[in-house]
């Protein structure tokens, strides 16, 4: 681990630096959910067996919650109350579906991945080597739902599946060699967007 | 919001690319998706770098040969409105036909990565997708795609950057969806199943975006396509021969009664039902083996019926079987989408023949109270379902698993003289009713 003189020594042991990546995002960044204004607080670099994400704090003044990033996605997702019947239910396998009010979601990823860094304000400590285990549900619509499990318990947020430029993303960090893209006519093609859309 | 921290530290006021010294041949290694890739191949001496953590590890010193693909790692074009750099490239191949393919990893900073397929002379431009697809055929965004081929896809070779851990020999199982220009791609291994939505693309559209010379895009003219078209002749013709062979055996009965319905009944229950077994009268399957059908019909909608099915016969032989019958409906802001059936069967392939009953355990969503609408429930409201007994029903499944076996055999022993590996079962699904509903 690369020791950076200018942490503090408390910091040490509770929070890693962070390894940089390339992500465009950064505290301050603003982003528009549900015609909210909200501001980038804080984030955890989560890592498993084969790869990265980031989980970015966001805030509106309201209603916390969390923008996932992970390989140029984005998710954003909002605390729930765990329900009842996942208390103490088994681990779902792949494939398995839950229904939300009549919505199923299909289970299409289980991770277990470790925190290795966070900056800025979070709404729970997130040590250095915290580890999380991970089930994402996705419904055909694009909702997302996520079950966690750490030795804090388990934690269940509910939210969408989002595509970057719906995010009207403000006060981006400048990308070397990059110039940040114009929003695009979803005419264009991009398989990122469904077939008439 | 307790527990509040503040910064120890912060990322850099810009992102950049990471350069770095490759640990063995020590030429220049350029991570692109910096922090989002997770290996990289050096592109001087082919040893895969683990780029996953500040200290770069080597996973596998090769010094092998590197070939530059066509379209050159590092190399950027203008594709469906976004500026895109060529990070990876991988080919890949069928585990068992041998059939291969190149795809490269496009990646910008602010959207992501695509892939970009090339096949002879078709390109894709694939996108991964977030969001369930419960099944192609029936219907996705409006559209009803038809299955064009499933397989075991494996990496035959890798340069650039990958945000997984790409390997030669990694392994996942296919299956494509085609409504041309649409397609959707389903892979999956151990942990993960994923859905891309890709669009096909002309070759002078490439071709003109990544400034290639026409006769790459064009295909066709490929050594590498011709040389293959070239040797495989012969082992094609061996393989029409025996699929001739085989409709023609498929088609003949050979004096076995085709779908007989030996038992049908429909079952009128409510709320006091649930769980409750539901017995039914002894029918008699003919002593002829072969396979037979349990099929489950309800009329629901927006709701779903589950059965637990034990068909029990002479000697207490038992049959389970636990069909779900879901459909649900609605629209959402991409307009009006679909999933589920109404209709569900299963079949066991062998079935020897004597008298048999029904046990059935019913359970169903209109049983209860919707939590989000309580007081609109009556414990009465009937719930009604079929269920349908066929023996020997005819098996195109089987006919196309014995197409599959058959074709890609002779082609595969020509290419490789050894025993394709086992592929790795599916993950059966949990039973769902754990998680459905939530109270």
């Amino acid at each position: 681990m690369v020791v950076r003189s200018d942490v503090s020594v408390a910091a040490i042991g509770t929070m890693a630096s962070l390894p940089d990546d390339i992500s465009p995002l950064r505290i301050g960044t603003g982003l528009v959910v549900d015609d909210r204004a909200y501001v980038v607080l804080g984030r955890i670099r989560m890592y498993w067996a084969d790869g990265a994400w980031n989980e970015w704090f966001i805030d509106d003044g309201t209603t916390p919650g969390w923008l996932v990033e992970a390989q140029g996605f984005f998710s954003v997702a909002f605390p729930l109350p765990l329900p009842p019947v996942l208390v103490d239910a088994p681990w779902p396998v792949l494939g398995a579906t839950l229904d939300l009010g009549g919505t199923i979601y299909r289970v299409s990823d289980l991770k277990e991945a470790t925190c290795r860094g966070s900056e800025g304000e979070l709404p729970f400590a997130a040590p250095s080597g915290r580890v999380v285990r991970y089930a994402d549900l996705n419904s055909p619509a694009g909702g997302f739902v996520s079950l966690e499990d750490s030795d804090e318990g388990r934690r269940f947020s509910s939210g969408a599946n989002v595509h970057g430029d719906d995010l009207g993303f403000s006060n981006l960090r400048p990308v070397e060699g990059w110039v940040e893209p114009p929003r695009r006519a979803r005419s264009d093609g991009d398989p990122e967007f469904p077939p008439g859309s | 919001m307790s527990d509040t921290q503040s910064p120890p530290w912060r990322a850099p006021s810009a992102a950049r690319a990471r350069v770095l010294n490759c640990p063995s041949c020590g030429g220049s290694v350029t991570v692109r998706a910096n922090g989002i890739s997770i290996t990289a191949v050096c592109s001087s001496c082919g040893s895969t770098l683990d780029v996953s953590n500040p200290d770069v590890r080597l996973i596998e010193e090769v010094r092998r040969r590197t070939h530059e693909p066509p379209i050159a790692i590092g190399m950027r074009g203008l594709l469906v409105g976004t500026l895109w750099e060529v990070a990876g490239f991988q080919s890949r191949a069928d585990a068992t036909n041998g059939w291969s393919w190149d795809e490269y990893l496009l990646f910008n900073p602010y959207r992501g990565f695509r892939f970009l397929v090339q096949d002879d002379d078709d390109w894709v431009l694939y996108c991964m997708l977030r969001q369930d697809v419960p099944d192609p055929v029936q219907g996705f965004e409006g559209r009803r795609y038809t299955q064009r081929g499933t397989g075991i896809a494996r990496t035959t070779y890798v340069l650039g950057e990958f945000y997984w851990r790409a390997r030669v020999g990694d392994e996942v199982s296919t299956a494509e969806y085609i409504d041309s220009p649409w397609l959707l791609s389903r892979e999956q291994n151990g942990d993960e199943i994923i859905w891309s939505r890709g669009i096909q693309l002309e070759g002078e559209t490439v071709g003109t975006a990544f400034g290639l010379q026409s006769d790459f895009v064009s295909g066709g003219v490929s050594g590498k396509a011709a040389s293959r078209n070239e040797r495989t002749n012969g082992v094609i013709w061996v393989g029409v021969a025996a699929v001739i062979m085989l409709l023609l055996l498929h088609m003949i009965p050979f004096g076995t009664s085709r779908s007989a319905v030996v038992f049908g009944r429909t079952f009128h229950t409510t709320a006091a039902n649930e769980g409750s077994t539901l017995t039914t009268e002894v029918f008699t399957i003919s002593a002829k083996g072969g396979n037979l059908r349990i099929t489950a019909q309800a009329p629901v909608f927006n709701n779903w019926v589950e059965l637990g099915i034990s068909m029990v016969g002479p000697d207490d032989i038992t049959f389970n079987a636990t069909p779900s019958i879901e459909y649900y409906y609605g629209q959402d802001s991409d307009g009006s989408w679909s999933e589920g059936s109404q209709s569900t069967s299963v079949t066991f392939r062998s079935v020897p023949g004597g008298d048999y009953r029904l046990l059935i355990e019913p359970y169903a969503g209109a049983y209860r109270a919707n939590p989000e609408n309580p007081n609109a429930w009556k414990p009465n409201t009937p719930v009604d379902f079929t269920v349908t007994v066929t023996r020997h029903v005819p098996s195109w499944g089987n006919f196309w698993i014995a197409l599959l076996l058959l074709i890609p055999y002779p082609i595969f022993r020509y290419f490789f003289p050894s025993t394709p590996p086992a592929p790795k079962p599916d993950a059966s699904p949990w039973p769902a009713s754990t998680w459905k509903p939530p109270p």
